[in-house]
């Protein structure tokens, strides 16, 4: 069981690393212009959007290889 | 060996000849022994079942019913329902068999154990033979104050033995004035001191402030301010049982000092693909991140050691993250967490002197958020404590809402040898330590060297992030 424990725990700091390249390629340059004064709020609303979308998935994903690596384990 | 075997009639001949030099009970010249003549109907069932045998349950499955209803009405006659055991033939294996049990259950290098001097020689024969120490007690003190028992308790203290009655006396100790440690511990405040979150804070707070008179920073400051909050947040819900959604919610302002402060970059750092700025974002990431620490440190004190010895290993590991990334100032405030939660665990391990309770956890978690924001490394602290929020992500998955850990059931039960096993409860939620028992039932000291293990693999991945954030791909 240990080395399944490993494993996951391996699979969620990929997961970590995966999810930062995401958020530092896609979600961070993202900008609006145009609304004047209130253009960050508009861009951090956004991107908090963006970014939970992008947890709701790593989530997801997650309890996949969860379900995946502890099969027995969790059914029972 | 003789050829021909002698016949009944010599047999109880010979036997006669040789007890008529026994007493027996009948004779009335008997007046101080714990047996008696046995009672007409128990002979009759003893010859009736005479075949059967407690020792083989496989054979015998109701003589073991027999013998778990007998353990079960014992037990509730001395206020434990639970209580486990084996009938044997006789108080001396009875007596080697539950100091075995005891020394095998604490897992002490030199077990001690408390009798009073009139205590039953066989229990001489067990410390023996099981490499034990008696720590005798007069039986007298023992009788009129129970502090004698008391100041004899230590660390090494496997089993404090009561005499319900000696056979050459008669005397006995007085059932009502043998408190249990708990008690003990309780009315005197002697051994356990729960919550021990106090010690944790002032050790922290103590070595901060003093590195504050060296480096002013803010930064320390800041650690500083939230820890002492997070504190009053577990003192609060150790005191009173407050609802799931309380430590979140309080913890949530425990950031509060760090944004007042200014201790904060609004630059997010991830290995190998650089910064993202996130200005407004980041700000609701602070107010996140205490909470979240917090609660996944607090949900992995669930045994002897687990909380202090996982923060040391992973507030070392940030240590080292932090040198590596050459912000030696934090560094050494993550330096202070480690020691003052390894200094805490030399007490916290089993067997526990002390409890960190809620109060000691929440700084545990609480400092360690702050450390990760002043440091600018809150993606590398949550790799040092992956196990954690591997706990709290099983846990949330199975329950799917966020309840107060009593109002949980039991993720574990114990063997008949006291190891921990997983339950067989549907119902109850899916744990770390869950995981770790799905193989076999352990100890409480493997399964926290097991969460140690684990802890030191998320630290090195944590370490090969920080190598990681000074390339880019």
């Amino acid at each position: 069981m240990s080395t399944q424990i490993f494993a996951f725990i391996f699979s969620m700091w990929i997961l970590i690393l995966v999810g930062g390249g995401l958020m530092v390629l896609f979600v961070g340059p993202i900008s609006f212009a145009g609304f004047g004064e209130i253009d960050p709020i508009i861009n951090s609303g956004i991107k908090v959007l963006i970014a939970l979308i992008l947890i709701f998935i790593w989530i997801f994903t997650l309890t996949k290889i969860k379900n995946w690596i502890f099969q027995r384990q969790t059914s029972s | 060996m003789m050829r021909e075997g002698s016949s009944e009639e010599n047999v109880l001949g010979d036997l006669k000849k040789i007890l008529e030099k026994d007493l027996n009970f009948s004779s009335g010249k008997i007046i101080g022994s714990m047996c008696t003549m046995p009672h007409d109907f128990a002979k009759i069932v003893f010859n009736k079942y005479i075949e059967t045998n407690i020792g083989d349950p496989g054979l015998f499955p109701g003589t073991e019913k027999i013998e778990k209803e007998c353990i079960r009405i014992l037990g509730s006659l001395l206020n434990n329902v639970n209580a486990v055991g084996n009938i044997v033939s006789g108080g001396t294996e009875s007596n080697i068999l539950a100091l075995a049990h005891s020394r095998n259950l604490h897992d002490v290098k030199h077990p001690e154990v408390i009798v009073s001097d009139n205590i039953h020689h066989s229990f001489h024969k067990a410390a023996n033979l099981l490499g034990l120490k008696l720590i005798p007690v007069s039986y007298s003190e023992v009788r009129s104050d129970s502090s004698a028992i008391k100041d004899k308790i230590n660390s090494n203290t496997i089993m404090i033995v009561g005499t319900a009655g000696t056979t050459g006396f008669a005397t006995f100790s007085d059932e009502d004035r043998l408190e249990t440690e708990e008690e003990i511990q309780i009315k005197e405040n002697v051994m356990i001191a729960r919550p021990g979150g106090i010690s944790i804070i002032i050790g922290l707070v103590v070595s901060l402030i003093a590195f504050y008179l060296f480096f002013p920073i803010v930064e320390i400051l800041a650690v500083v301010v939230t820890s002492i909050l997070a504190f009053l947040v577990g003192i609060i819900d150790d005191r009173r049982v407050m609802g799931g959604w309380f430590k979140p919610a309080a913890l949530a302002f425990c950031a509060a000092p760090i944004l007042l402060l200014g201790a904060y970059d609004t630059n997010l750092a991830f290995p190998l693909f650089g910064e993202v700025k996130i200005p407004i974002l980041y700000l609701g990431l602070v107010v996140f991140m205490i909470p979240v620490m917090g609660n996944t440190i607090n949900s992995i004190d669930v045994l002897n050691g687990v909380a202090s010895g996982f923060t040391s290993i992973a507030s070392f590991s940030l240590t080292i993250v932090l040198f590596i990334l050459q912000n030696y100032e934090i560094g050494i405030i993550a330096l202070c967490l480690a020691f003052a939660s390894l200094g805490f665990y030399k007490y916290h391990k089993f067997p526990s002197r002390i409890f960190p309770g809620d109060s000691g956890a929440l700084v545990f978690g609480g400092a360690y958020g702050a450390i990760a924001i002043v440091g600018q490394v809150e993606v590398i602290a949550a790799i040092a404590i992956l196990p954690a929020i591997i706990n709290s992500f099983l846990f949330l998955s199975s329950v799917k809402k966020i309840i107060e850990h009593r109002e949980i059931k039991n993720p574990t039960s114990h063997t008949k040898d006291w190891k921990l096993q997983t339950t067989a409860d549907k119902l109850a939620p899916i744990t770390l330590v869950r995981l770790i028992l799905a193989k076999k039932p352990l100890s409480e000291k493997q399964i926290c060297t097991e969460i140690f293990k684990l802890a030191i693999f998320s630290g090195i991945l944590a370490i090969i992030t920080a190598f990681m954030m000074g390339v880019k791909i």
